[in-house]
C-alpha cells in the first residue's frame, strides 16, 4: 500500500508541466543521438550534465535518464531501415531488422522495435517499484566492510563481465582508483599527487574527466575517421507499421524471456545494454525451432535484443539509486549529477527524498510512453537526421563540451584536463582499453577508501574483518569466481575445441 | 637497440609499458607519504596498495602482449575504397583549439575563444579543402553553432564570458 502511495506521489511530480518538459526534452535528444552513430548516450549526457546543474534535481535526473532509454529506441530505428547501428546495442536489431525492412517489413520491425522497448521498459520499471525499496531496507544494515566488498565487487564486475580482456579491464579499474586519490585526503588533510597545482586540490574534476574520456576522445576519433553512412533508406508508411496477429503471437514470447534476461543483466554492475541484447539474442536462438532461420529477417530476432535492451537500462537504476553503486559510466554521471546537488543516492536515499526516487521512477514510464507516440509518426523525419554534416555536428559538440566544463568549476584548468583525458582516451580506445572501468574507479574511488580505512579502523587493524561479515565474506566470494572464471574457462574451451 | 626494435614490431606493448612507468613514478612519490598502520592508515597507504597491484596487472600484461603476435591491420583490397582518415591532423588541431579556447577565454571572451576553436575543429576535419560555397555555408552554420551557445549558456544558464 505504502509504495503505491509512493508510486502516487511519484506520478503526481512526474506530471508536473516542468518534469514532462524535460523528460520531453531528454526523451527527444536521446532518439536524436541515438540515431546518429557515433554519438551515443553517454557523450550526450556528459554533455548536458552542467545544464542540469541550474534545475531542481528531479527535472535534472529525468532529463539525464530520458536521453539514456530514449537513445536505445532512436538506434533502432536507423538499424533497421538503413542497417547502422546507432548504438552497440542496436547492431543485434540489424541482424534481423534490416533484413525485414528489405523484404518490405520495416513498418511491422519498427513497430515490433517500439513495443518490445516499451514491454522491456515496463517490466523494469515494475522491478524498481518492486525490488528498490526492498534492497534499500536491506542495505541499510552494511557495514564499511560490507560496502567495501560490494563496492569491490561492482569494480570486479565491471573488469571482468564485459567485452574483452579482464586484465585490461582490471588495469582501468585500478587506474581509475589511483586518479580518485589525486588532491587531498579527507581523512589526515594532506595533499596527494598535486605537485603544488591550486586546482588539484580538491581533486579532479569528475565532469571533465568523464567528458575528456568520452565525449572527446569519441569526437576525436570520428574526426580522425569520419564514418561513412549509406543515406540509402526504406519507405515506411502507415498501413505497412500495421503486425499481423501472426506477427504478433511470434514476438510476444521472445519479448518477455528478452525483458527478463534484460533486467536481470541490467542489475549487474559492468553489463549493460549491449551483453542484454547480445544474450537474449542468443537465447532465442538457442530456444527456437529453426535457428538456421536467425540473420534472415525473423521478428524474434528483433524483439528479444530490443526489450532486453531497453529493460537493462531501466533496470541499472536498481544498485544506483538503492545502493549509490553506478553498473556503468552513464550511472556514474548520473550520480556525479545528483552529488552535485548534495544529495547520496543510497539507502537512505528512499527515506531523505522519496519525492526524487518515486518521481524518477514515475517519470520512466511517462517517458516511454512519450518515446512510443514520438516514434512512430515521426520516422522519416528522425531518419533526416543522418543528413547532418560531420563537418558541422563535431565541432558543434566540441564547443558544447568545452563550454559544459568550463561551465561546472569556471576554470580553464578543468579545459585542459578534459582535453588531457580526451586524448589519453583514444589512444586507449585504440588499443581496446575499456575506458568504461577507469570511470567507475574513480567514482568509487573516494567512498572504497573511505570504507575500507573505516572498517579497519573498527576492527582495531583486523584484516579478517572482511571475510567474518557474512555479507562482505558472500561478496568476496562471487569476486574471487568472477576473476578466476576465466582462467577456469580456458581448458573447458579447449576441452571443447578438441 | 634490441629493445627498441622488439618494440617497434610489437606496438600494443606501447600502452602497458607507459602505465607501468606512471604507475611507478606514482609509487616513488606515493612512498615519501605516511603509510600509518592497519588500524588508522595514512594519507599514502591506498596510492601504494593501488601502484602496487597495478604495476603487477601492467607487468602481466606487458607478459601476455609480448607473446601474443601484432596485430595485422588489413588493407583494403583493389576494389574497396580506403576509408579517408585525418590521422594525424585532426588529433593535433582539435586539441591546440580546445587548449587555445581555455587560454584566450579570459582575455578575449566567449566569441574569439570560440570562432578559433571552431576554425581549428573545421581545420582537424579538413574542412578547409572545400569550394567557396562550401566554405561560406560553413561559416554561416558556424555562426549560428556560436550564437546558440551564446543564447544557451551566457543568456539562459547565465556563464559570466
Amino acid at each position: 500500500m505504502e509504495t503505491l502511495n509512493n508510486l502516487f506521489l511519484g506520478f503526481e511530480l512526474a506530471l508536473a508541466p516542468e518534469v514532462l518538459l524535460v523528460c520531453l526534452v531528454g526523451v527527444t535528444l536521446g532518439t536524436f543521438v541515438g540515431v546518429l552513430p557515433g554519438v551515443g548516450a553517454l557523450t550526450t549526457i556528459a554533455l548536458c550534465l552542467p545544464l542540469t546543474f541550474q534545475m531542481s534535481p528531479l527535472p535534472g535526473l529525468v532529463m539525464l535518464a530520458g536521453i539514456f532509454y530514449g537513445a536505445q529506441y532512436g538506434s533502432s530505428i536507423t538499424s533497421i531501415l538503413l542497417n547502422v547501428p546507432g548504438s552497440a546495442p542496436a547492431a543485434m536489431t540489424c541482424l534481423d531488422g534490416h533484413p525485414m525492412a528489405r523484404q518490405g517489413r520495416a513498418g511491422v520491425a519498427i513497430i515490433t522495435a517500439m513495443i518490445s522497448s516499451f514491454l522491456g521498459g515496463t517490466l523494469a520499471i515494475l522491478l524498481l517499484i518492486l525490488f528498490a525499496p526492498i534492497l534499500a531496507q536491506w542495505a541499510v544494515h552494511f557495514s564499511s566492510a560490507d560496502y567495501f566488498s560490494i563496492m569491490l565487487l561492482a569494480l570486479v564486475a565491471a573488469a571482468s563481465l564485459g567485452i574483452g580482456s579482464v586484465v585490461k579491464g582490471l588495469i582501468m579499474v585500478f587506474l581509475g582508483l589511483l586518479l580518485s586519490t589525486v588532491g587531498t585526503d579527507l581523512a589526515t588533510g594532506s595533499f596527494r599527487y598535486t605537485f603544488g597545482v591550486a586546482a588539484l586540490s580538491d581533486g579532479i574534476s569528475l565532469p571533465a574527466l568523464a567528458m575528456g574520456l568520452f565525449g572527446v576522445a569519441e569526437i576525436f576519433k570520428n574526426m580522425v575517421r569520419p564514418q561513412q553512412i549509406s543515406k540509402k533508406s526504406f519507405a515506411v508508411n502507415w498501413r505497412s507499421l500495421l503486425p499481423t496477429l501472426e506477427d504478433f503471437s511470434l514476438f510476444w514470447r521472445p519479448c518477455l524471456r528478452g525483458s527478463a534476461i534484460g533486467s536481470f543483466i541490467g542489475m549487474l554492475p559492468g553489463t549493460g545494454p549491449t551483453i542484454a541484447a547480445f544474450l537474449s539474442y542468443a537465447m532465442e536462438k538457442k530456444v527456437s525451432s529453426k535457428p538456421q532461420g536467425f540473420g534472415t529477417g525473423r521478428i524474434e530476432g528483433v524483439a528479444a535484443p530490443e526489450a532486453a535492451n531497453n529493460a537493462s537500462v531501466q533496470a541499472a537504476f536498481i544498485p544506483t539509486l538503492t545502493l549509490g553503486i553506478p553498473g556503468d559510466p552513464i550511472m556514474a554521471i548520473l550520480i556525479a549529477g545528483l552529488l552535485i546537488h548534495n544529495i547520496s543516492p543510497g539507502p537512505q536515499m528512499l527515506q531523505e527524498h522519496p519525492d526524487l526516487f518515486w518521481g524518477v521512477v514515475a517519470s520512466f514510464w511517462i517517458g516511454n510512453v512519450i518515446l512510443l507516440v514520438l516514434n512512430i509518426p515521426f520516422i522519416r523525419l528522425w531518419v533526416s537526421v543522418l543528413h547532418i554534416s560531420p563537418k558541422t555536428l563535431y565541432p558543434a559538440m566540441l564547443l558544447l563540451i568545452v563550454l559544459g566544463v568550463y561551465s561546472v568549476n569556471l576554470t580553464s584548468f578543468d579545459v585542459f584536463v578534459c582535453v588531457f583525458f580526451g586524448l589519453i582516451g583514444y589512444f586507449l580506445n585504440q588499443q581496446q582499453y575499456p575506458t568504461a572501468p577507469l570511470l567507475l574507479g574513480f567514482v568509487l574511488g573516494g567512498p572504497v577508501e573511505e570504507n575500507f580505512r573505516r572498517a579497519l579502523q573498527l576492527s582495531n587493524g583486523d584484516m579478517s574483518i572482511f571475510i567474518k561479515e557474512p555479507v562482505s565474506a558472500s561478496f568476496l566470494f562471487i569476486i574471487i569466481i568472477l576473476l578466476l572464471l576465466p582462467i577456469l574457462s580456458i581448458p573447458m574451451i579447449g576441452k571443447k575445441r578438441g | 637497440m634490441n629493445a627498441i626494435l622488439f618494440l617497434s614490431t610489437k606496438r600494443q606493448l606501447f600502452v602497458p609499458l607507459c602505465l607501468f612507468i606512471f604507475t611507478l613514478a606514482l609509487l616513488v612519490i606515493a612512498s615519501n607519504y605516511t603509510l600509518g598502520k592497519l588500524s588508522s592508515l595514512g594519507a599514502g597507504f591506498f596510492p601504494c596498495f593501488i601502484c602496487s597491484i597495478l604495476i603487477l596487472l601492467t607487468l602481466l600484461q606487458l607478459k601476455i602482449q609480448s607473446i601474443e603476435p601484432t596485430p595485422k591491420t588489413t588493407e583494403p583490397t583493389r576494389n574497396e575504397s580506403k576509408p579517408k582518415s585525418n590521422f594525424p591532423v585532426a588529433l593535433i588541431y582539435a586539441p591546440c583549439g580546445i587548449v587555445l579556447w581555455g587560454l584566450l577565454v579570459d582575455g578575449t571572451g566567449f566569441f574569439i575563444a570560440s570562432s578559433i576553436l571552431l576554425l581549428f575543429s573545421n581545420t582537424a576535419m579538413n574542412s578547409s579543402r572545400n569550394t567557396r560555397n562550401e566554405l561560406l555555408i560553413l561559416l554561416a552554420k558556424n555562426l549560428g553553432i556560436l550564437i546558440f551557445c551564446f543564447i544557451l549558456f551566457i543568456k539562459i544558464l547565465g556563464l559570466p564570458l
